[in-house]
């Protein structure tokens, strides 16, 4: 509950974030979009206004060179009046360009002063046609003057020049002539001469006015102008006025008759030409009143006019200026206008401010309210799983303490539960050595009968148990695969027997010999499955096969299946079968007894294994119960060699048990098999007896430890007794009820050399006591070798002797097994000669039975196959089983290779006898039981 | 200067012309205002382009068309012969009336012409003073200008500007040097008569200098009278004259033929025997025309041959007229416009690779000493911008101008008359 509704204050917290997310970036978009288009805006009427700014100032800047040209007379190509136009355009444009205040009124000013200068232009027109013409005219009334006063002073330089030659040949003639002829000379030289300078005068006004006129010409002062008239050019004229008539008598009277321009008459047309036509003159004011056309006149109007250009000029440079001024107070309109429009912006930019930080501020707060309240929701969460986490945790510690307190009572259990069977157990045995009349014997059996079943229990109970609490550790050893299985069938033989069943063990040749586990457990899986079997199957036959399912890196996975003619289980029963505590049905149970818990415990070791469990039935017919293991290489590949067994007659044991009724049984045993036995209760005591018994110079060769004692567990006491070098010879074995798996590896690294499980059987005891006594004593601890346990004992046998059954029947194999069994030999088996040679071939076999008459290849071939594959080293004993009986067939047999031959059938003792002459079995057979 | 000259002798110079000369003048005149020499098929590129700016119309156009004449018949005289390398000849002529405010338009246009080589056979010293600074700046070659004037031969010379003629003051120093050396006169027997401006006065400093080369110390002690431009007011410098020096033997002339045909009439109705001696810018032709009987035993020198000579290149000339206009009549004028482009033609021809403005005047600085079969050496080089400094005397006789050479100058003054007074 407090989850979902954090969750959905979370989500709601993520809505308000989003929708506050979207309208900001909604407002700031808006905003942003508007202020593009000021912004746009803006630029693109700065741009115009720019614009409309340079073209102005450049159709000002043509209408002032317009003007200034056409003030300055300059002869220019005219632009016409187009600007004009452009520039009332340009101000039409620019009044009405500004939403401004005021711009209006500088837009009528501006209109009226482009009024005033397109006025302007017109009277700047106007001044230049008139001034051009006044040029012209003064120019015309310039050449007329110079015309004139060329005319004079040619004809004056022509009259002075010719009087001046006539002097010049008269004083010539003069220097020439004689006396008579002389004064006349000197008479006109005279006549020529002018003595009054009339001539010259004349000449001399008439080129100061020359000069005169040029001086009118470029003189711009008004009042010199007036000056130079009345001073300068009215006395000359008047001078010439009054001195040119001698000019012309003189003239006259050279050349007489001769037609020659009057220069009274050039004179008037100079004075024509000085002051136009119909000029009047009155001397008398010494005034002049000037006509038309004259250079005069003409110059005085050009005067007025260069006047005019002046105020002209002035008023242009004032009307531009004030179009100026009207243009800058437009553009001073222009940037106000930017700046209201900069404003504006600046206004909306600092509302979308306010804006954004007012929705901001509030998204802020409404998160940090939203936070809170996930926060705390979140803190209420966490405390909640924090206590139940707390309570988890007490859970797992109780459970674990639990857990410890049931391994302890497993361990107390076991101990205490083996302890009292190993007394009951053993009684019985010693008590079955007694005197004892059939009904005792009959009450006798059952006690031993029902002692193994209550221990048998207690057994799958304990491990059971160990293995739900997770105490059951595996142990890895190397051990031989078929003699497990042997042992196996071993034990279970009597009863299989007693109910009539055959039992057998088929072990494939590709099964590996020896391989490294826990053969304890396999035994335990295996024993549990054909006890079963045997259970469930009232007639017919249970059979072992060993297969070897696959090879792996590391080792193999074997297959181990039990295959019965029993009664079956149904389809539908096969998934609860290995559960734990069930059988078929509870009638099952009590039909056949049992706790239900074998295959449970099976499935469950298997697993340990590394395997699997199955099973396959057909109701009525019969089941198949099958598991796999998986085995490690072996460390050492090659046979466990076990020391040789040695008589234990005479041998000086110790046994050092707390339990007295342990000690009662060690003691009839031993002494019974002629061993010189000591008996201690405790450690101390057991370590001061070795300690005598060395200085006494009778050490003891062996000593039985049991591992609970009241002072010290038996490991220590093993332990002590290795670390004192006088001890340390002493082989020692241990004996325990309360034996957990793996301890095997700790004590033997102790320097035990034997280690058994209680209850003890006998026999298990005197191989284990034969063996070490046998053996080195084991000083330090060591890695691998001899050690003396009860799947070792029972391997021992086995491997004394390696036998290969060849036989084609089926029925015929079983039996020869069954017989060598009883002979306390295991053999392998070959169907055929070829598997008989590759057998052969991959082990070495101390003992071939070989069938003769076999398909694919008999016997005979096969035993000269054999014979040619083995080495120098070793021989098989090769002995023949023909029904054959037949003379010739012991000739055949010898000359294939084959050592001796049996006839079919064979019988027990007639094998047993052969074997012994071959040295297999003792000359007699010895009953493990 | 010499403008003037050509005002005065208005009515002289048309009346100069004969009725042939006006039948071709006319439309040549409105041919070549903005048309070239038809340009025949030109296998070798791109014709070779020359200007002219001259006086086509106006006073001064007898002058300008017959310069324009003698330069086209050189141009089609080669372009008959394959032009130069395979390209033709051309000549733009534009008429500038003698007014040196059109000829610097006219100038600026032609200069401004990308495949424009050059401007060739401008006539007059104004013209000239307007035309040179334009050449300069536009580094267009400016060759055989009609004037004798200092302003085109400056010392170093302008790069652009080229004359083939000998100047005023070497003609006054021929005349000088002959009449002292040849006829035996003394430097008190010369007198000069100018025009009052510096056309004259170059003349006058001329005459003055060879003088002093043959023994003169003071100048004052020679007789000199001036006029006035625009005047034919010649009594006082007659008067001047003779008051200085009271019976002239010689008297060298600078100026315009109709002053100095006033001049000469002058002395001769004041019974004066002394020799004229006029330079050629005077005009043979109308001064000639203008004297009538008066003339005769007046000196003009040239700075070509008698157009009549036996000369290889004048009978090239007169057969290069024939061929161009068989109306023409040979003269003075059209003879130096030949010559003139003779020269240019000349160099052209040595120039190998690509022809530009600039390889022109390489070519024409680049070429020495040369002879164009003129019976006189020319030279150019970068120093040297004046071809010709040799000077050919006429003397008109029996209202003919004929050449002489300044040997004859003892019989000429001996048959002259005394003053009948």
């Amino acid at each position: 509950m407090t989850t979902s509704r954090t969750s959905k204050l979370v989500w709601l917290l993520a809505l308000i974030g989003l929708s506050a997310g979207l309208i900001l970036l909604v407002v700031i978009s808006i905003s942003l979009s508007s202020l593009r288009f000021e912004r746009v805006r803006a630029e693109a009427f700065k741009a115009d206004v720019e614009r409309l700014s340079t073209d102005l100032s450049n159709v000002l800047n043509v209408a002032e060179g317009e003007m200034t040209a056409t003030l300055s007379l300059e002869n220019r190509e005219a632009l016409g009046l187009a600007w004009r136009e452009e520039l009332a355009r340009l101000v039409e444009q620019a009044s009405t360009a500004f939403p401004e205040p005021g711009t209006a009124e500088i837009g009528v000013r501006l209109k009226a002063a482009v009024a005033a200068l397109t006025v302007l232009h017109d009277e700047c027109m106007a001044w230049h046609a008139a001034t051009e013409e006044a040029i012209g005219g003064l120019d015309r009334a310039n050449g007329h003057t110079q015309a004139a006063l060329g005319a004079l002073l040619s004809l004056l330089e022509g009259i002075e020049g010719k009087r001046r030659l006539a002097q010049v040949l008269a004083l010539r003639a003069y220097g020439d002539a004689s006396g008579a002829d002389s004064n006349a000379l000197a008479h006109r030289v005279a006549e020529e001469s002018d003595p009054r300078g009339t001539l010259r005068g004349t000449i001399t006004e008439a080129a100061g006015l020359r000069l005169l006129c040029q001086q009118i010409l470029v003189e711009e002062r008004p009042e010199r102008l007036a000056d130079l008239r009345d001073n300068e050019l009215l006395p000359s004229l008047s001078r010439l006025e009054q001195i040119l008539p001698r000019g012309r008598e003189m003239a006259v009277r050279e050349e007489e008759g001769k037609e020659e321009e009057d220069p009274e008459a050039l004179l008037e047309l100079l004075k024509t030409a000085f002051f136009g036509e119909g000029y009047v003159i009155d001397m008398n004011q010494q005034r002049v009143t000037a006509g038309r056309l004259g250079l005069y006149g003409e110059r005085e109007k050009l005067q007025r006019l260069q006047a005019d250009r002046g105020r002209l000029q002035r008023r242009v440079r004032d009307s531009l200026a004030e179009i100026e001024l009207a243009h800058s107070r437009l553009t001073a309109q222009k940037d106000a206008a930017l700046a209201r429009l900069s404003m504006e912006a600046e206004e909306a930019l600092s509302q979308t401010w306010r804006t954004s930080l007012l929705m901001g501020v509030l998204c802020a707060i409404s998160f940090t309210i939203l936070a809170r309240i996930i926060a705390r929701a979140a803190y209420r969460t966490e405390r909640a799983l924090v206590t139940r986490e707390s309570q988890l945790e007490e859970q797992t510690r109780q459970l674990e303490a639990s857990s410890r307190y049931k391994s302890e009572f497993l361990a107390t259990m076991s101990h205490e539960i083996r302890t009292p069977m190993n007394g009951v157990i053993g009684m019985t045995s010693l008590l079955g050595d007694t005197e004892l009349n059939k009904e005792q014997r009959e009450y006798l059996d059952t006690i031993r009968v029902s002692a193994n079943s209550l221990l048998t229990v207690i057994n799958d109970i304990l491990d059971f148990s160990k293995v739900e609490a997770g105490k059951m550790d595996l142990e890895e050893i190397d051990f031989e695969l078929r003699g497990a299985i042997d042992e196996i069938l071993d034990v279970l033989a009597y009863k299989a027997g007693e109910k009539g069943l055959e039992l057998g063990g088929i072990v494939h040749p590709d099964v590996p010999a020896i391989v490294r586990g826990d053969p304890g457990r396999l035994r335990q899986v295996i024993l549990n499955l054909v006890n079963n079997a045997v259970k469930f199957t009232s007639k017919g036959e249970v059979i072992v096969e060993v297969v070897l399912e696959k090879e792996t890196d590391s080792g193999a996975l074997v297959r181990f299946s039990v295959t019965d003619t029993g009664i079956g289980i149904e389809a539908h029963q096969l998934d609860r079968l290995f559960e734990s505590f069930t059988q078929v049905d509870s009638s099952t149970t009590r039909k056949y007894g049992g706790t239900g818990l074998g295959l449970a415990i099976s499935r469950q070791l298997a697993r340990l294994m590394g395997g699997e469990v199955g099973i396959s039935s057909t109701y009525g017919a019969g089941s198949t119960f099958w598991f796999t293991a998986h085995f490690q290489r072996p460390l050492h590949p090659e046979s466990i060699v076990l020391p040789a067994r040695q008589d234990l007659q005479g041998k000086r044991i110790l046994a050092v048990d707390d339990h007295p009724v342990n000690r009662t049984i060690l003691r009839q045993d031993l002494e019974a098999w002629g061993c010189r036995i000591s008996l201690a209760e405790n450690a101390m005591e057991g370590l001061e007896l070795l300690r005598a018994a060395y200085e006494a110079q009778d050490p003891y060769e062996i000593a039985l430890l049991d591992m609970n004692l009241p002072d010290m567990d038996g490991e220590s006491l093993g332990r002590a007794i290795k670390g004192e070098a006088t001890l340390s010879e002493t082989r020692l074995v241990m004996l325990t009820s309360s034996g957990q798996r793996g301890d095997t590896a700790r004590i033997k690294a102790i320097g035990f050399s034997g280690y058994l499980n209680k209850p003890i059987r006998r026999a298990q005891l005197r191989e284990c006591l034969e063996l070490v006594a046998g053996g080195e004593a084991v000083k330090a601890p060591v890695e691998e070798g001899a050690f003396v346990t009860r799947y070792s004992l029972s391997r021992s046998r086995a491997q004394r002797m390696r036998i290969l059954l060849v036989e084609d029947n089926l029925v015929n194999q079983k039996v020869a097994a069954k017989m060598l069994e009883k002979l306390g030999l295991r053999a392998d088996f070959a169907t055929n000669g070829k598997e008989a040679v590759s057998a052969a071939a991959q082990r070495t076999y101390d003992l071939i039975l070989m069938d003769c008459q076999m398909p694919e290849m008999d016997g005979f071939e096969a035993t000269r196959a054999i014979r040619r594959q083995e080495g120098e080293s070793h021989r098989a004993v090769i002995i023949a089983m023909t029904a054959n009986a037949m003379k010739g067939d012991r000739e055949r047999c010898l000359e294939s290779g084959m050592d001796d031959y049996l006839s079919k059938p064979v019988a027990r003792e007639m094998l047993g006898e052969k074997l012994g002459q071959y040295g297999f079995v003792p000359a007699a057979g010895e009953d493990g039981s | 200067m010499e403008d003037s000259g050509i005002h005065g002798g208005k009515r002289g110079g048309w009346a100069c012309l004969n009725a042939q000369w006006r039948c071709s003048v006319f439309p040549l005149l409105c041919a070549a205002l903005f048309s070239s020499l038809p340009a025949h098929a030109n296998p070798g590129g791109p014709p070779l382009v020359f200007g002219m700016s001259t006086a086509l119309s106006g006073p001064a156009s007898g002058l300008g068309q017959q310069m324009q004449a003698g330069i086209l018949a050189a141009f089609e005289a080669c372009n008959r012969t394959g032009g130069i390398g395979g390209r033709m000849l051309e000549l733009t002529a534009l008429d500038d009336g003698y007014e040196p405010g059109r000829t610097a338009p006219n100038m600026r246009t032609l200069c401004g012409r990308e495949d424009m080589l050059g401007v060739i056979g401008n006539v007059g010293t104004p013209t000239a003073v307007a035309a040179i600074p334009v050449a300069m700046a536009t580094r267009t070659p400016f060759f055989g200008a009609f004037t004798g004037a200092g302003v085109l031969r400056r010392i170093p010379p302008d790069r652009y500007v080229i004359n083939y003629r000998a100047s005023y003051a070497e003609e006054t120093g021929a005349m000088v040097d002959a009449l002292i050396g040849q006829a035996g006169l003394v430097t008190a027997d010369i007198a000069f008569f100018t025009q009052r401006d510096a056309y004259g006065d170059s003349g006058y400093t001329g005459g003055i200098a060879a003088l002093k080369r043959h023994g003169l110390v003071d100048p004052h002690t020679i007789g000199h009278g001036r006029y006035e431009r625009n005047s034919v007011a010649v009594e006082n410098a007659m008067a001047d004259i003779l008051a200085t020096t009271p019976h002239p033997k010689a008297i060298i002339m600078v100026g315009a033929y109709k002053p100095c045909a006033a001049f000469i009439l002058l002395a001769r109705k004041l019974g004066l025997t002394s020799l004229f001696l006029n330079v050629s810018f005077v005009g043979a032709d109308p001064l000639r025309t203008a004297l009538g009987e008066a003339g005769n035993g007046v000196l003009i020198t040239q700075v070509v041959p008698h157009f009549a000579d036996a000369l290889p290149v004048v009978q090239a000339y007169r057969e290069a007229l024939v061929a161009h206009d068989a109306a023409l009549q040979p003269s003075f004028g059209s003879l130096e416009g030949y010559v003139s482009a003779t020269v240019l033609l000349t160099a052209l021809r040595r120039i190998s690779g690509e022809i530009t403005r600039e390889t022109i005047v390489d070519a024409l600085e680049g070429l020495g000493e040369f002879d164009i079969g003129l019976g006189a050496p020319l030279r150019l080089s970068a120093e040297e911008h004046q071809a010709s400094h040799t000077v050919w005397p006429t003397v008109i006789r029996d209202e003919v101008i004929v050449p002489i050479s300044w040997e004859e100058l003892v019989s000429i003054m001996a048959g002259g008359q005394e003053p009948a007074e």
